[in-house]
């Protein structure tokens, strides 16, 4: 009888009760150790030494479009540190849920992506340390999120640090390059400034933009790139609110 | 608790018992009860048909016949039934997780001559109602209405012949028969050739306070299925309206079900055991898209399914006194099943193998319910039941999901209750609510994750019977889910697609001019919209308006007859995208004359050789065998509404 | 309330779509010198309308682009004109033939481009060079920008025009190889030439009616 009337509640929280949110972000390996020359179309490698982002929303977003839960403040997280950082931890209504919503944004810093590292292409190398500003809204489609009263559910927003060097911004044969980053390193210091990548228009390179008309030189190919990271639980896709 | 009643007719033919139960009082307006005589006098070709006898329930036929229904009710599109709970003698019938369809609803394995009676319920108020209960109910009854041997033969315009041959032994209740019953035919138009073979035997008695019965049913269906056509190559004289794409599907249904049951009385309680087990094949082959996805190997898939279930369902009531009662069940069921998926090319041969995978389902529930009577002028019913759903599944192969096991429990709840204010007056008011829901698609499920879908619902409603000739009902209903789960199976995932609820209101009128003939008009209207946009809920109708005109044993001359002709008129539904589907008018008709010893029964599908669109859907797709450029654009593709078809049959019976 | 209920279900109307395709003048100014096209043609095929990437019914499926190459969600294809077209990029207007659709609102159109052959001469600082383009493109065209409202009661045509300043704009004209001809081998004048011509803003899609 005790246990009859220790699961009434529990079934009853089944329909209107609480559960937990979990969520992490990690950058797998390909931040935290680097990304090896198999991956790239040219045979470049990259390592990362900073891989930050400023998350300003992490959200449970309901059927309806509705917020069930988010954080209040914003997280920066730094990716090159292992293994998945602790985002937030959530209360949320008992139910099913499909997306999870993630905002990457400037906080007061300025800058909502920092990344700094080493880009290797056979004798070649430059390094580099960049801020960006970009705004992106990730909406994300968990496989199958549910928060059972009482219990837990966990997210995680997987950032993929290659996409950093996709050569196009839409087509689905984009392929990872490092080579125009080594070419743009202007005045050959083996420091790849973001002025110097602004200096470089994305036309002769045969990268392509697709409906992104409006990016025109490397610099803002890249920041384009950066709107491209957010994944969730490794490979789901997310949509994106540029 | 269930009494049988035979009535004698005037005239010298055996006579048709007609099972009366000892009805529960109704829990609506809406409610219906069908004995044996309503059936018979109810148009339609098979068992699946009766079910349109719900008021405010249409069906959609989108593939051959052997397929199960497509079912709309109250503002839902319940899909093969996911929304609709429906069970044989308290053996449930929805099948969870079927590869085709979440409670796959295929009732083609009963004959239907072996109906005795039915009571179907719009919206869920009663403790009883278990899995799949989101929009409404029903129950069927299972017996054979004569006594003596009974054999049929019959033939149609359609190209289709059957065979039936009933027997049921002198001094025994309608729970002992043996059945066997064939039909076939090539159908109207292309691609809807079908067979089906049904035997069924039952055996029914007494020991001590105990009724005893059990019954075995068998079946298998072959068909092959028209599938839809492009509205353009109609329009254009490229296909004929019955006309099929080739290679457009099939299927073959195969389905074991075997039960017994035991009702008792002992100490002022009633109770009631049905345990029962079955086996169930399925394969289903279907292109809906031609060549669109695929060029090469064409988009057809095959689904195939086979599994075994059993379970059991008890209750129990008793009356503590003149004014208060209790119910209570527990139920339960086990179902273990194997289910692939793949692309197939023209020849039938898998190219593609996209699903194999084992599930194991168990579910147990609990119910109660108080019925109660504080004054002469007012009943009440307060109920809740009490579901755990187990789901285990173990993937071979899953393109959507990857491979591995995975097992998740989900618990549900669900009040209701339902008060009825002047239940022995000439206006009785209703008023019933409760929580329905539907468990888990085992396909879907993750590890410790499974979303069971829960909606809410009321009504209120009132019947005006103050004279038998006349009845006036009416009402207004109301279902919210707050967060609608849907599995999408082209993405292998469950979906939210967000809260949305259902508005609606029906009316309807029962006339008996004379003690024979019955006049029922019903009309449903249901808004049904996602609450976020007020988008509505695309395939589910918003209006529907059924008339039906029944004579119950009419003697003319040597003759009795009935007969009921039946027609509905379905308004036009919002289709996704923006899209509206065209509206349909169908009457189909039934007449049953009996002469002596002898039936003859006469049934036309479609009196007035309409070409209505059942189903119609709007996507791109690719029917042209040419390497023309293939369309991107939505074009409308509909299934074929039943043409018309006469077919007449010849019994006898000693 | 039945009324009412049916009247909430109006659906689409289809429409015919006239189209047609003007190409730019034939010679222009850029920046650093002068484009004179003697001939500029392009074989195009395949032109879709797209609605507004949302999916009104389907809430939760989110209608937008994708954080990943090859991933953009476009809308629903609310219209289309189905044929192999050779455009003359430098012509007047050209009859590509009457599509279909159905009614709503469209955001975008996308077509796919295949081989593009331009000749001419380029008037740059250093003198007038001649040019001898042939390139396979090989690549849609998408995110064109087409906000326009297909409605049956209003029956218009579409017209598609092309911005060669625009396109040729990104091009570096170097006789790498200095053979005095331009061509697609000539530094990054393929790229460039490609970049251009599929960029979206080198492309309109406009009513028939709004178009001079």
């Amino acid at each position: 009888m005790t246990r009859l009337v220790r699961l009434v509640p529990l079934l009853l929280a089944g329909c209107s009760g609480t559960g937990t949110w979990t969520v992490t972000a990690w950058g797998e390996e390909y931040i935290e150790e680097g990304i090896p020359a198999e991956v790239f179309a040219d045979g470049c490698s990259a390592t990362f030494t900073t891989f930050d982002v400023v998350v300003t929303e992490a959200a449970l977003v309901d059927g309806d479009g509705t917020e069930a839960a988010g954080i209040g403040t914003p997280v920066t997280l730094s990716l090159v540190e292992p293994g998945p950082q602790a985002l937030a931890t959530l209360e949320a209504r008992a139910t099913h849920y499909d997306e999870a919503r993630f905002r990457i944004a400037p906080d007061g810093s300025g800058s909502s992506v920092r990344v700094a590292g080493t880009l290797t292409c056979g004798a070649d190398a430059v390094d580099f340390d960049w801020a960006f500003a970009t705004d992106t809204v990730y909406h994300c489609e968990p496989e199958d999120l549910t928060l059972p009263a009482g219990g837990s559910d966990a997210t995680e927003l997987t950032v993929h640090g290659d996409h950093l060097f996709y050569d196009g911004l839409s087509n689905d044969d984009a392929e990872v390059r490092g080579l125009a980053w080594i070419d743009a390193d202007a005045n050959a210091d083996g420091t790849l400034t973001q002025a110097e990548l602004a200096a470089v228009p994305v036309a002769p390179l045969g990268y392509q933009v697709g409906p992104y008309a409006e990016v025109t030189d490397l610099e803002a190919f890249v920041a384009h790139l950066t709107q491209s990271v957010g994944h969730v639980d490794g490979e789901g896709h997310c949509g994106v609110d540029l | 608790m269930h009494l049988l009643l035979a009535l004698a007719h005037a005239d010298p033919a055996p006579a048709e018992e007609v099972v009366v139960r000892q009805e529960e009082p109704p829990s609506s307006a809406a409610d219906r009860t069908l004995d044996r005589q309503d059936i018979v006098a109810m148009p339609g070709r098979s068992a699946d048909d009766l079910l349109r006898a719900t008021r405010g329930l249409h069906q959609s036929a989108h593939s051959g016949h052997g397929k199960a229904f497509q079912y709309f009710l109250r503002g839902f599109d319940a899909v093969h039934g996911a929304d609709i709970a429906v069970g044989l003698e308290g053996v449930p019938l929805n099948e969870p997780s079927n590869v085709h369809g979440h409670g796959y609803l295929d009732l083609h394995f009963l004959p239907r001559d072996l109906l005795l009676g039915a009571v179907f319920r719009p919206g869920v108020t009663r403790a009883e109602v278990g899995d799949f209960g989101v929009a409404g109910s029903g129950e069927l009854s299972l017996g054979m209405a004569t006594e003596g041997l009974q054999a049929q033969v019959g033939g149609g315009t359609d190209r289709s012949g059957s065979i039936a041959v009933g027997f049921r032994p002198e001094g025994r209740g309608t729970g002992t028969f043996g059945w066997f019953d064939a039909e076939g035919g090539q159908g109207v138009g292309e691609s809807r050739q079908w067979t089906q073979v049904r035997a069924a035997v039952g055996l029914d008695g007494t020991v001590g306070s105990t009724d005893l019965r059990a019954f075995v049913l068998a079946y298998r269906g072959d068909f092959a299925s028209p599938g839809v056509l492009l509205e353009d190559d109609v329009q254009s004289g490229e296909r004929r309206f019955y006309d099929a794409y080739p290679n457009s599907g099939g299927g073959r249904s195969s389905r074991v079900l075997g039960a017994v049951r035991a009702d008792t009385r002992f100490a002022g309680w009633t109770g009631r055991a049905t345990l029962w087990a079955g086996w169930r094949g399925l394969e289903l082959r279907q292109d809906f898209t031609g060549a669109y996805d695929f060029p090469d190997t064409g988009d057809a898939t095959l689904q195939t399914q086979d599994g075994v279930s059993g379970g059991l369902t008890t209750r129990l009531d008793r009356a503590i006194t003149p004014a208060i009662g209790v119910s209570a069940g527990l139920d339960g069921r086990i179902d273990v099943l194997t289910q692939r998926e793949a692309g197939i090319d023209e020849a039938g041969e898998v190219w593609d193998p996209r699903i194999d995978t084992d599930v194991s389902e168990r579910t147990a529930g609990v119910w109660a319910s108080v019925p109660m009577r504080p004054a002469s002028w007012v009943g009440l019913e307060a109920g809740a039941r009490v579901q755990q759903f187990s789901i285990g599944l173990d993937r071979t192969l899953d393109a959507g999901l990857g491979t591995g096991k995975a097992r998740a429990n989900a618990p549900v709840f669900a009040p209701r209750g339902i008060v009825r204010v002047l239940p022995d007056g000439p206006v009785t008011v209703f008023v019933g609510g409760g929580r329905g829901f539907r468990s888990p698609e085992a396909r879907g499920v993750e590890d410790g994750r499974a979303p069971v879908s829960v909606s809410s619902g009321g009504e209120v409603s009132a019947v005006l019977h103050a004279v038998d000739a006349f009845e006036l009902r009416g009402g207004a209903f109301g279902t919210w889910i707050s967060n609608e789960i849907v599995f999408d199976h082209a993405s292998a995932r469950f979906l939210t697609t967000g809260s949305t609820r259902r508005l609606g209101g029906y009316g309807g009128i029962t006339v008996r001019p004379v003690d024979v003939v019955q006049v029922d008009l019903d009309v449903t209207a249901t808004d049904g919209r996602y609450t976020a946009g007020l988008e509505p809920i695309p395939y589910a109708p918003r209006v529907l308006v059924v008339g039906q005109l029944t004579t119950d044993a009419l003697v003319t001359g040597p003759l009795v007859w009935t007969a009921g002709i039946r027609s509905w008129w379905l308004g036009q539904r919002p289709l996704p995208g923006g899209f509206a589907s065209h509206a349909a008018f169908v009457t189909d008709l039934t007449a049953r004359a009996t002469v002596r010893r002898w039936m003859l029964d006469l049934d036309i599908d479609n009196v007035f050789a309409t070409r209505w669109r059942d189903g119609e859907f709007f996507y791109a797709s690719d029917w042209d065998p040419t390497d023309a450029p293939v369309s991107a654009l939505p074009r409308r593709h509909f299934t074929a509404g039943a043409p018309f078809a006469l077919r007449a049959s010849i019994g006898w019976r000693i | 309330m039945v009324l009412l209920l049916l009247a909430c279900v109006d659906g689409r109307d289809p429409v015919v779509l006239p189209t047609t395709f003007t190409g730019s003048p034939a010679s222009f100014a850029l920046d650093s010198g002068t484009v004179t096209l003697e001939r500029a043609e392009l074989v195009a095929a395949d032109l879709r309308l797209e609605a507004p990437p949302v999916v009104a019914w389907f809430p939760s499926l989110v209608a937008s682009a994708r954080a990943h190459p090859g991933h953009e969600f476009a809308g629903s294809v609310r219209g289309e004109l189905l044929g192999e077209w050779s455009l003359d990029l430098v012509g007047g207007d050209q009859v590509l033939g009457a599509g279909q659709g159905w009614e709503g609102d469209v955001a975008t159109a996308r077509f796919d481009a295949h081989g593009l052959i331009l000749v001419g001469t380029w008037s740059g600082p250093d003198g007038d060079v001649p040019f001898d383009i042939a390139l396979d493109v090989d690549r849609s065209i998408v995110g064109i920008d087409a906000l326009l409202t297909l409605d049956a009661s209003r029956p218009d045509g579409l017209a598609l025009g092309v911005d060669l300043p625009h396109a040729l704009g990104f091009v570096e004209w170097d006789d790498t190889d200095g053979d005095g001809t331009l061509t697609e081998a000539d530094g990054t004048l393929a790229n460039t030439v490609v970049f251009g011509i599929t960029s979206s803003t080198t492309w309109a899609l406009a009513p028939a009616s709004e178009t001079p």
